[in-house]
């Protein structure tokens, strides 16, 4: 027996980057310290192959309000041609899929996406482009049954070239039955290209996901990225941008509620390669029951990026007496001409704010529910899409409503 | 003419460099290279230990021998022959009586290193002067201890550890190893198995220790690797502030340093312990320097107990600690408090651990790296709250200063709360010399080594104001000292 990592291989008939015995890193490994894979192993997961047909007919709502989208729809990490807007795609925006070619670095993430992948989608913006309408990724879990258990691992790549522009909202939700979800996400800005791209991790309890971004940006080039992550399983993305052009700006904000038995895990590694260019890593989280928080975010400041300002914030509230929150916030700096800083704060409500609102004559509940919703507005409103800000934050009020202390 | 006094110029400025490279040549008395059981055995028979100590020490020793080479840490630790070094040497004649008795060489030594033992009594005769206890490590094994009397009038031992195993044997046997098990980590144990020396400290209940007590390391013999072992004790009510100093001869091959340290503070007792570490620190290019591989640990066993460590880091080619604070008592207060100085090659891979038990525990932790030359510093810090730690408070703020492009700067803390009652609270930045304030400097006529040393001593005020006096002007200057070089 030798776990689940071993099984999914052997369904995909290859082993890709493996070795023969391997299994799930364990926490004794730096990188998984603090998120323990040891709940995958005892589900029988199946893969889900090319082959195989699934019954979704229409879109569940995941995002309520979300208008004037060209829907693209991935359905157990294979492209959905029938549900997908294919057909009325504006100018300069194409979309393709084909088998996937190699994953970008020799991480665990990498090696297990390359290994299960089997169809890559091409998102492609032209140079010069603005693409208006929000372009929809919907990630979507279908089983036979709600106690399917389906692995699946879904590959896109965007590429938006020199001066072009687009919004991309991705949403990860299940339609039936369980996942575990390898989705990776390679993202080429090229020169004063501009993104925004807005992630809900939304995965139901029982389910997981291990996601992967990898973002490269060239000179002038911003990126404006946001993740929601309400997924009620174990829910880990790594985001790891690398700014490789001078003046390129990255905003990675997020925003995560953890309720009943969730593990939220958001991994952010930034690496300045290029002078003068601005990294803001910016982190809200809320967690409840017997959910974990983790956070482990670092900056590389390789040698010769001169001129780098990065920054990293991360703030937790724990709002129950068995949840906990794991914060690694890590600076590898080699340059001298830099402005470099992290916080990191773990804790409870204020009782002075409390105490003003009770004072008003506001309940206790509601004091707190105030006080919780407006500790997370403040990473949501980094969103610079007003119409996606709008949306991301009634889904997170909708959320909070149902964790409890 | 002229090239002689070049030469004079240059051999002074090296001098000035490492004002306390110089050996004194002492007759010692020495052990084989080599580690193995009959070693330990042979320490254990020289210093005339109990059996339960000797068996402690081969636990030690064979856990040791299994346990394999830590390899998460940042600086490039190079292969350590442990076979190539001797375990025990201790100066040839019996210990002293009195000052008068001590081989004239050390005090001069003490001299140069601006603590000498006469001097410092007359200062205690003076009224209103500092007083300052000095349990000096020649080696291994102490040899003078002064200010015994006074001490012992208040009932504070104060001697060195293989004394207090005779003397004090259900003290030791109680707290050695209680807060550092001898099978902590690989240095720790390697230290459990051979350690010669060290100073033992115990304070009474309700016994304010009414002056500072200092130890000054200082590694002699060539090739003798120091394994220390200090174990202080502050019973209920008690308070002791402790120094250690360290300085060594300008050598080239590489020395192997591993001590611990154990702290233990009863119900509303208070310890402070300060560091001021200057080991040589390798030259230039990096070739010799000694390795720091130190495990601090301090227990807040007690309620409203507090466990305070100041160090000043600027020597050694690696530096590797952390010194910690377990904080078991209900109110209990741990502080770390920081400078680390690495320029040239050197390595500094220091940080500490807070460790949250006990109600309402708090902690703080301040640290400031500096980073010059091609050096690599890295803060490595840990805060755990477990769930029994309600209303627990933590502050950390790490900042680090890069002097020139090719050093490095790193930071790496871990949070973890397992209460919701708990506030941590951590920042760090990184950033170089501004601009603005080295112009200001120079254009009031100070040179730039000078400014640096200014502008880098104001951005360590924080933690050298919580230095002791005798310590706060020495370690001052050492930051100049250390930072030569390093502009221009």
């Amino acid at each position: 027996m030798t776990g689940i990592l071993q099984d999914l291989l052997r369904q995909r008939g290859a082993s890709g980057r493996f070795e023969a015995e391997e299994a799930l890193p364990t926490r004794k490994a730096e990188q998984w310290k603090y998120t323990d894979l040891m709940r995958l192993e005892k589900i029988g997961w199946s893969l889900w192959l090319a082959e195989d047909s699934h019954g979704v007919t229409r879109l569940p709502t995941v995002l309520p309000g979300l208008e004037k989208t060209i829907d693209i729809v991935i359905v157990n990490g294979f492209l959905d041609r029938d549900l997908s807007d294919l057909d009325h795609l504006p100018a300069g925006l194409s979309v393709e899929a084909g088998p996937a070619a190699e994953a970008w670095g020799d991480d665990f993430t990498d090696r297990l996406s390359d290994a299960l992948t089997q169809e890559e989608i091409c998102i492609r913006v032209d140079a010069g482009k603005t693409i208006e309408p929000v372009v929809h990724l919907h990630h979507v879990t279908w089983g036979a049954d709600d106690e399917a258990a389906i692995a699946h691992a879904a590959r896109v790549v965007i590429t938006v070239a020199e001066g072009g522009e687009a919004c991309i909202v991705e949403s990860h939700a299940q339609v039936q039955g369980r996942g575990f979800s390898v989705p990776s996400l390679g993202i080429s800005l090229e020169k004063g290209a501009r993104l925004g791209l807005y992630s809900a991790l939304l995965d139901s309890a029982g389910s997981a996901q291990i996601g992967l971004a990898d973002i490269g940006l060239a000179d002038g080039a911003v990126l404006d990225s946001f993740l929601l992550t309400l997924g009620e399983g174990l829910t880990r993305r790594e985001t790891r941008l690398t700014m490789a052009g001078e003046r390129a700006e990255a905003t990675v904000a997020g925003a995560y509620v953890g309720s009943g038995d969730a593990l939220i895990d958001n991994t952010t590694f930034v690496t300045h390669i290029a002078e003068n260019a601005v990294s803001r890593q910016f982190f809200r989280g809320v967690v409840g029951d017997r959910s974990r928080g983790v956070f482990q975010g670092k900056v590389l400041v390789r040698e010769g990026a001169q001129g780098t300002d990065g920054q990293q914030q991360h703030k937790a509230l724990l709002l129950s007496r068995e949840a906990e929150i794991d914060a690694k916030p890590e600076l590898e700096i080699y340059a001298d001409d830099v402005q470099c800083a992290h916080g990191a704060t773990v804790g409870t409500l204020d009782e002075d704010q409390l105490f003003y609102l009770r004072a008003r004559g506001i309940s206790e509940a509601d004091a707190r529910a105030l006080l919780t919703r407006s500790f997370l507005a403040e990473a949501v409103e980094k969103i610079g899409r007003t119409a996606v800000r709008d949306v991301f934050q009634a889904v997170l009020t909708a959320r909070l409503g149902g964790v409890t202390e | 003419m002229a090239t002689t006094e070049t030469i004079q110029k240059v051999s002074a400025l090296e001098a000035e460099k490492y004002r306390y490279g110089f050996t004194t040549d002492i007759e010692m008395d020495m052990a084989p290279k080599g580690l193995n059981e009959d070693i330990v055995r042979l320490i254990s028979m020289k210093k005339e230990e109990p059996e339960w100590l000797l068996e402690w020490r081969l636990k030690a020793f064979r856990i040791w021998q299994d346990m394999p080479e830590p390899t998460w840490q940042k600086p490039h630790v190079p292969q350590i022959d442990y076979q190539d070094v001797h375990y025990y040497a201790a100066p040839k004649k019996d210990g002293p009586k009195s000052l008068d008795e001590v081989d004239p060489k050390l005090l001069e030594t003490y001299a140069k290193l601006g603590i000498p033992l006469k001097e410092q009594e007359v200062l205690a005769g003076v009224e209103g002067a500092p007083k300052v206890a000095v349990d000096a490590v020649f080696d291994s094994v102490s040899v003078a201890t002064t200010y015994k009397k006074e001490l012992e009038a208040q009932g504070i031992v104060f001697c060195s550890i293989s004394e207090a195993v005779k003397t004090h044997p259900d003290l030791v046997k109680k707290y050695l190893g209680s807060v550092v098990p001898y099978s902590d980590n690989k240095h720790a144990c390697l230290n459990s198995a051979v350690f010669t020396d060290g100073s033992f400290v115990y304070i009474p209940k309700g016994v304010h220790c009414p002056m500072e007590l200092s130890t000054y390391f200082r590694i002699n013999a060539q090739d003798t690797g120091q394994f220390e072992r200090t174990l202080i004790i502050a019973d209920e009510g008690s308070y002791v502030s402790y120094l250690e100093g360290c300085t060594a001869p300008m050598r080239d091959e590489n020395q192997l340093h591993a001590a611990v340290v154990e702290l233990v503070a009863l119900d509303d007792a208070e310890i402070k312990y300060s560091t001021v570490q200057n080991w040589y620190p390798g030259d230039e290019n990096g070739k010799g320097g000694i390795y720091n591989f130190v495990t601090k640990r301090g227990a807040c066993r007690g309620r409203n107990s507090k466990i305070s460590w100041t160090q000043v880091e600027t020597g050694s080619a690696i530096t590797w600690k952390y010194p910690s604070c377990i904080l078991q008592g209900e109110n209990s207060v741990g502080e770390f408090y920081s400078v680390a100085i690495t320029n040239n090659r050197q390595e500094a891979d220091t940080g500490t651990k807070m460790i949250h038990i006990g109600k309402n525990s708090r902690s703080r932790i301040i640290s400031k790296g500096i980073s010059a030359g091609r050096a690599d510093q890295t803060y490595r810090g840990l805060v755990r709250v477990l769930p029994g730690a309600e209303g627990a408070r933590n502050f950390t703020q790490c900042d680090s200063l890069l002097i020139g492009d090719k050093c490095g700067a790193h930071t790496i803390p871990y949070i973890e709360s397992r209460n919701p009652t708990a506030q941590l609270e951590h920042e760090a930045t990184t950033s170089r010399i501004s601009e603005d304030q080295l112009f200001y400097c120079l254009s009031r006529g100070i040179g730039e080594e000078e400014a640096v040393a200014l502008i880098v001593n104001g951005f360590c005020k924080e933690v050298m104001q919580t230095l002791p006096m005798e310590f706060a002007v020495e370690a001052q200057k050492l930051i100049g000292i250390s930072l030569e070089g390093s502009v221009g």
